[in-house]
């Protein structure tokens, strides 16, 4: 458990659903993350992760249940209202503006949620404070000599920091990840481990991922979703000994 | 040699307002060769070159291309003609004109920013038809077919607009003041935000911005520069009719911006001058000029997506790493990957 854990709810879902038609893409889910909890969510593919960060970043509404964010219903809260409230996520399909290059990627980030995002006569250049958070930000994710380079010339894995590094450009309170570590070559997965946990520790993270040793590495709390439900939840090591989880993941002896 | 390459490579501050300073020069001169011609042809160039502009903030930049731009230099030039029909004053006239064309651009812009892609280019060439409707049709207001004459140019102090030498210097002023404003704007974290909408608008969302806002905005900054060709273009020709909004017009619009290139500001300005001249000047010699305008319209989108000016930077690119390569060292290492495929395609 993190030192900075105090006991308050950062994100509560209260039987949350969401259909597809007749498909129950996440049915009836109760999830508690406290305050700079690490929080871990795996499953098989199709277990409805994705759609889960969707309908707490507001992309998609929840069919029923509520969401609260900090201890404020947000349920019906448009994405970007989210975002004003402290939610920031990434994209396990990574969605960073490729036409831009890394510096205007990461300026249109630290532009967001203030009223400068609305200025129209001062070049966004000139804006001197925003410049350094760039550049610091831009330096700790390894992309510093990158800075005026389009996304479409970076490599896979930077791509991959870059999209973390755009999530934080909001100074997020709660951070959704999905799947940082897909399609990181062995090396890269360990500059994205190291750059997991030099994340501060009053930011409170949920983290969808595959890749089992980065998620011991990172979290301590795990939740299991199959077929859009909870099946398990508990302290990372309960979860890897937890028989119903090795059936779902190995199949059934049957 | 390797060295003037190279300062024209990193392209500075002082090199670009020398280029800003010797086409206006060019631009200042054209009066004094004493031919109107040139003088029409320079205001027809200078007020399609600031609504093409104005086309390309919401079309080039924001992603969302709008077949009814020309509808709002209608709508400014009617403003500013049924005005002076009232009695009004040519500067109440103006004002008229441009209150006519936000408050068209907000009331349009509520529908026409829901939507993107394919359906907001059907949606504005509807509203676009809507004015030119009004225009054909409701004759008390807008004379109809006939359209209605502008009486005459108002005088500036001392100034004597009347002369069209002295209206082309006004233009060109009015032009400059504008486009400095929309190069601020596109270079501003407003500007950098259209970029962003064009290029991922869901990610926007999850960045804290508010998207339909931003669009909304943008629509309306650019019809409001629209409205101001259209003052331009109405004082210019001193007549409005609905031939000057049909379809067509609304289509050349557009024919500008991509030809020239969009989201540049510069291309579509580019692409004014062209279509401008091949209109009114190869026209008088070529009877078939449409069908040449046609070919180089084909030929730019087949072999110059990116407009003339995205070719222009290219071969400037190509040319200045041909001549200005130090021996030994590879130059723009971190170029993007479609100069690779063009240099490749000329080896």
């Amino acid at each position: 458990m993190s030192a900075v854990e105090d006991g308050t709810s950062a994100l509560r879902l209260v039987g949350v659903s969401r259909r597809f038609g007749g498909i129950t893409a996440v049915a009836d889910v109760d999830l508690e993350v406290r305050v700079g909890a690490r929080h871990g969510i795996i499953g098989p593919n199709g277990a409805g992760k994705t759609t889960l960060f969707n309908v707490i970043s507001g992309e998609l509404k929840a069919t029923r249940g509520r969401i609260e964010l900090f201890g404020r219903e947000i349920t019906r809260h448009s994405p970007p209202a989210r975002v004003a409230l402290g939610l920031g996520r990434t994209y396990q399909i990574t969605r960073p503006f490729v036409h831009l290059t890394v510096r205007e990627n990461l300026t249109i980030g630290s532009h967001g949620l203030s009223r400068s995002k609305f200025s129209l006569f001062r070049s966004w250049r000139s804006y001197r404070a925003r410049n350094l958070e760039v550049e610091e930000l831009a330096h700790r994710f390894g992309l510093a000599d990158r800075l005026d380079s389009p996304v479409s010339d970076l490599s896979h894995g930077e791509v991959r920091q870059l999209e973390v590094a755009l999530a934080l450009t909001l100074r997020p309170r709660l951070l959704l990840l999905d799947e940082p570590g897909a399609g990181l070559s062995p090396g890269e997965r360990v500059s994205m481990r190291t750059l997991l946990h030099s994340l501060p520790p009053e930011l409170t993270l949920v983290m969808i991922e595959h890749d089992m040793d980065l998620v011991r590495d990172v979290v301590n709390r795990i939740t299991v979703l199959h077929f859009g439900e909870v099946v398990a939840e508990g302290p990372t090591a309960e979860i890897q000994s937890d028989p119903r989880v090795r059936e779902i993941y190995l199949g059934s002896k049957r | 040699m390797s060295a003037v390459v190279r300062v024209l490579d990193r392209r500075p501050a002082w090199l670009r307002a020398a280029v800003a300073l010797v086409l206006l020069a060019v631009a200042a001169v054209i009066p004094q060769l004493g031919s109107t011609f040139y003088v029409s042809l320079g205001l027809n160039f200078l007020i399609f070159g600031l609504l093409a502009m104005s086309l390309d903030l919401i079309g080039g930049y924001t992603g969302l291309v709008s077949l009814g731009q020309a509808a709002f230099l209608g709508v400014g030039a009617y403003g500013i003609a049924w005005g002076l029909k009232q009695g009004l004053s040519a500067d109440a006239s103006i004002g008229l004109a441009l209150l006519a064309v936000v408050v068209t651009a907000l009331v349009f812009g509520l529908a026409a920013v829901r939507v993107g892609g394919i359906t907001f280019v059907i949606l504005t060439l509807a509203l676009g038809q809507i004015i030119w409707g009004l225009a054909y049709r409701w004759v008390s207001v807008s004379g109809g077919d006939n359209g209605l004459p502008i009486s005459d140019r108002p005088g500036l102090g001392p100034i004597d607009l009347t002369d069209s030498a002295a209206y082309y210097y006004f233009v060109l002023v009015i032009f400059v003041i504008c486009v400095l404003i929309l190069r601020a704007i596109v270079n501003s974290p407003f500007g950098l935000t259209l970029r962003g909408i064009k290029d991922n608008e869901p990610r926007m969302r999850t960045l804290g911005y508010h998207v339909g806002l931003h669009k909304y905005l943008a629509f309306v900054i650019a019809a409001f520069f629209s409205g101001v060709a259209g003052v331009l273009f109405g004082f210019f020709n001193l007549y409005i009719s609905p031939t000057a909004i049909d379809f067509g017009h609304n289509g050349t619009v557009v024919l500008m911006a991509v030809l020239g290139g969009l989201g540049t500001l510069w291309g579509p300005l580019l692409g004014s001058l062209v279509i401008v001249f091949l209109q009114q000047y190869l026209s008088i010699y070529v009877q078939r000029w449409v069908t040449v305008q046609g070919v180089i319209f084909v030929l730019v989108v087949l072999f110059a997506p990116d407009g003339l000016w995205g070719l222009l930077t290219r071969m400037g690119r190509w040319l200045t790493k041909r001549l200005g390569a130090p021996p030994g060292v590879e130059p723009c290492l971190a170029e993007r990957s479609v100069v690779g495929t063009y240099e490749d395609d000329l080896a």
